[in-house]
């Protein structure tokens, strides 16, 4: 009996290996749909290229990663890869968004593609029944715009997703969509879903108490320079009991902020504090936001919460899923050993994810796992 | 439109599902800060505030109207 959802992962960097590896993970399944997550020295182009080759009926994207992970390992190097088959989706079309002419236009360009390509209008598609996934190159700080494009010609759907990234290099990313790469841009893949599905976030954080207002930032660089009218770099170090000039990325990791949305944190992590005194995010936060100061709590367990809830929502055990853990999470995980705990919560079921620069759902954030899972 | 309330409630009619609110809600709560289901007394009459939520919507398709 063919298989309707497979993992598959490979430690090779080289395209050719890489793709034969997965042939041979993904077994028989009737692929419809590929989604694959491969270091930056792989050649991604080639890898997806391969695979469409090897299954014409599906649509193929990818991107290169901060590491990639599937139910049954974690690693740093090669790729994981997830395909699904008919008996999952219904329908797909994915396009590859190229955003060097414009954020809005390229995005534009892009939805239009994936609603022709399965006859449905974006705006009247049902969100039960389509969900997106979304890549997005990882450097040019275009996720906020294009998930407002993404948000514009759908509303009322989800696009999943995340930021590609260089395994910490921060030098170049990819997204890739059947044989074509672009660094500047995002490959999108639009679900009709066969089965019911969820999208869950989590996030291992809660809010300390303390909150202020955005009363002054540059938005386009995702730098704030002020909180409740007082220095950003003054006003943080004093929630967090140092200095400005004590500020770095440890004490950044354990106190990101976030917008509280149903009692719920969309987290926005600080990067890096500048010489002119503005605190950079790796996530926009405009002025009039309300932000809170957050403080760490059990990211294996809120993990676990978090499935549990996402199969409370399913009505049912999810039979795997495609998931984006942000590379701040990879880092936390690293220094606790926490990869095996974390896979083991998969239950053995066909996973395939990457460490990110960044997820996305409705906007863009920071240290969060977003994923969608399937029944 | 006068005020946020009114955006709220204009945005219920027209979506008419909670859930369809829900999202589209955490969508301007993203781009604006602007949270419909917890509207700040100063945020209400806020000209620029309402101004900015109404293009947001408007840029997702929901023309609600214009302020005075």
């Amino acid at each position: 009996m063919m298989r309707s959802l497979a993992s598959a992962l490979s430690a090779s960097n080289d395209a050719t290996r890489a793709a034969s590896d997965l042939v041979a993970g993904f077994g028989d399944t009737d692929a419809r749909a590929i989604v694959f997550f491969c270091h930056h020295r792989l050649d991604g182009a080639a890898l997806s290229q391969a695979l469409k080759s090897r299954y014409p009926a599906a649509e193929v994207i990818g991107c290169t990663t901060a590491g990639e992970f599937t139910e049954s390992k974690n690693g740093r190097g090669g790729v994981s890869a997830i395909a699904l088959g008919s008996d999952k989706v219904r329908g797909v079309a994915g396009a590859l968004a190229r955003l060097k002419g414009g954020v809005a236009p390229g995005m534009q360009q892009a939805t239009r593609a994936l609603g022709e390509r399965l006859k449905v209008d974006l705006r009247a598609a049902d969100p039960k029944r389509y969900v997106g996934l979304a890549l997005f190159d990882g450097l040019h700080m275009n996720e906020e715009a294009a998930n407002e494009a993404l948000g514009n010609a759908a509303p009322l759907l989800s696009f999943v997703g995340g930021s590609a990234g260089d395994d910490g290099e921060f030098q170049a990313t990819h997204v890739f969509h059947n044989g074509q790469a672009c660094d500047d841009g995002a490959a999108l893949l639009l679900l009709d879903v066969a089965v019911p599905f969820v999208i869950s976030k989590t996030c291992s954080f809660r809010p300390t108490g303390t909150s202020w207002t955005v009363t002054r930032a540059d938005e386009a660089q995702r730098v704030v320079y002020s909180l409740d009218g007082k220095p950003v770099l003054d006003a943080y170090a004093a929630a967090v009991a140092t200095t400005p000039a004590r500020l770095d990325a440890n004490v950044f990791m354990k106190h990101p902020v976030g917008l509280m949305i149903d009692d719920q944190p969309w987290i926005r992590s600080p990067m890096r504090a500048l010489p002119d005194g503005g605190l950079k995010f790796y996530c926009r936060i405009s002025e009039g936001m309300q932000v809170h100061l957050m403080e760490s709590t059990d990211l294996v367990e809120d993990l676990r919460g978090a499935l549990a809830d996402a199969e409370k929502r399913l009505g049912r055990p999810f039979a795997g899923g495609v998931a984006f853990n942000c590379i701040l999470r990879r880092l936390e995980m690293d220094a606790g050993d926490l990869h095996t705990p974390m896979l083991r919560l998969f239950g053995g079921r066909p996973v395939a994810g990457f460490h990110t620069y960044g997820e996305s759902w409705l906007g863009h954030m920071n240290q969060t796992l977003t994923a969608l899972w399937l029944a | 439109v006068e005020g946020l309330n009114q955006v709220r409630e204009a945005l219920t009619r027209l979506l008419n599902d909670d859930g369809k609110f829900s999202i589209v809600n955490s969508r301007l709560i993203l781009r604006t800060g602007v949270n419909l289901r917890s509207i700040s007394p100063d945020q209400d009459r806020n000209a620029s505030v309402v101004n900015k939520v109404l293009q947001a919507l408007a840029e997702m398709g929901y023309e609600l109207g214009r302020t005075g």
